[in-house]
């Protein structure tokens, strides 16, 4: 089944493989959305869902820029950590993928900061950072109840 | 919240970070690879292995081998040394099967004895020889459901059939190596729990590690932090 309006113009800014893993994602979610609700104890309605649906296609974004950006971060940590070796000090000082380099110093690795960063504020400015980063799918449809009559529903 | 402010304001995040979207698309695979890498090498690490880059460039750069073609020996590896104990940690490493049908299967990250891969004969398939496997590591972009254990188990039956219930290799549990593990991005169900409690009840030494990428970040920030995978 396709994504609803709200979630798919969320989904169509994305390239391929970031739009397919979020499709999937979306697509279980929307599978298992009737025993969210009923967990989080919200009734359920298309509406709601509609919007629960939006506000997890723009978690996903979050989730795949952040963890990204984490293991990047992560792993140029762990593997650059200095050995002795003959009285010299050696380390891995970053990564080569092809023709692109991941240092702390390389552009590719700043860009990915960059990204993750103005995400971060993007999300802040619109007062969706914290729902949008620490909330659970049961948080989130917890915050559809909360604010249904803000937003009209 | 605003709906059509939202969706306003990430197209034009979008619109301007368009290259760095598409770096990220593009790479999500190999950079989870390369955390799985991460992840194994810091195990040994605080298992008290000295461990040493090789086949590093000039610049000190980890030359990554993206996929399963090629020949490893030119890309970087580690290795790692502790009393007698030598191994060497690939990435993306061809392994033959444990079976001797010459199937050679691809893993995301490969733990083989010492020099392994030079021992290879001309004319033999580019890849390291079962007995010299000694654990492995997947990574997957998904939340661990059943059929996902399923096939990681498959694996695990066709590279290292004496996890599944026999008794692993003399030196295994002393040499801090840890039962093949599967890394995922995602959370786990509760479905996936029971199946999980199921392979523990049956003596299938394998490690299952959700969250791997909050996992990895927790590994690399705290010192003291012990690895969580298990022999």
């Amino acid at each position: 089944m396709p994504p609803t309006p709200h979630s798919r113009d969320i989904v169509e800014l994305l390239p391929w493989a970031l739009r397919r893993d979020t499709e999937r994602y979306l697509a279980s979610v929307r599978e298992n959305a009737r025993e969210l609700f009923r967990e989080a104890r919200v009734s359920f309605t298309s509406a709601r869902l509609e919007e629960l649906l939006f506000l997890a296609a723009i978690q996903k974004l979050w989730a795949s820029v952040n963890a990204q950006a984490w293991i990047v971060d992560a792993s140029l940590g762990v593997m650059g950590q200095p050995h002795e070796q003959g009285g010299r000090t050696l380390g891995v000082a970053g990564l080569r993928l092809g023709r692109a380099v991941y240092s702390r110093t390389s552009d590719e690795y700043s860009a990915l900061q960059r990204l993750r960063t103005d995400l971060d504020n993007t999300l802040r400015r619109l007062e969706i950072r914290d729902l949008i980063r620490r909330s659970s799918l049961i948080d989130l449809v917890r915050s559809l109840n909360e604010a249904g009559t803000e937003r009209g529903h | 919240v605003d709906i059509e402010a939202i969706k306003r304001e990430l197209q034009r995040f979008a619109v301007r970070h368009q290259a760095g979207l598409d770096e990220v698309s593009r790479r999500q695979a190999q950079f989870l690879e390369i955390g799985a890498l991460a992840f194994v090498v810091e195990h040994y690490r605080k298992n008290n292995y000295a461990v040493e880059a090789h086949g590093l460039d000039a610049s000190h750069l980890f030359h990554v081998k993206l996929g399963s073609q090629g020949n490893p020996a030119n890309y970087s590896w580690f290795t790692c040394r502790r009393g007698g104990a030598e191994f060497d940690i690939y990435l993306n490493l061809p392994v033959l099967g444990g079976y001797d049908d010459g199937g050679v299967y691809v893993v995301d990250v490969g733990v083989v004895r010492h020099a392994s891969l030079g021992r290879r004969r001309q004319h033999e398939p580019l890849a390291v020889k079962n007995d010299d496997l000694i654990t492995f590591a997947e990574v997957k972009n998904f939340r661990i459901y059943p059929m996902l254990l399923a096939h990681f188990i498959g694996i695990v039956h066709e590279l290292q059939p004496p996890c599944l219930g026999r008794r692993r290799p003399y030196g295994f549990t002393r040499d801090h190596h840890f039962a093949p593990a599967l890394f995922t991005v995602g959370s786990i169900t509760p479905n996936s729990r029971l199946i999980l409690a199921g392979f523990s009840a049956r003596r299938y030494r394998v490690n299952v590690v959700p969250g791997f990428d909050l996992a990895i970040a927790r590994l690399s920030a705290n010192a003291a932090a012990p690895s969580p995978l298990r022999p």
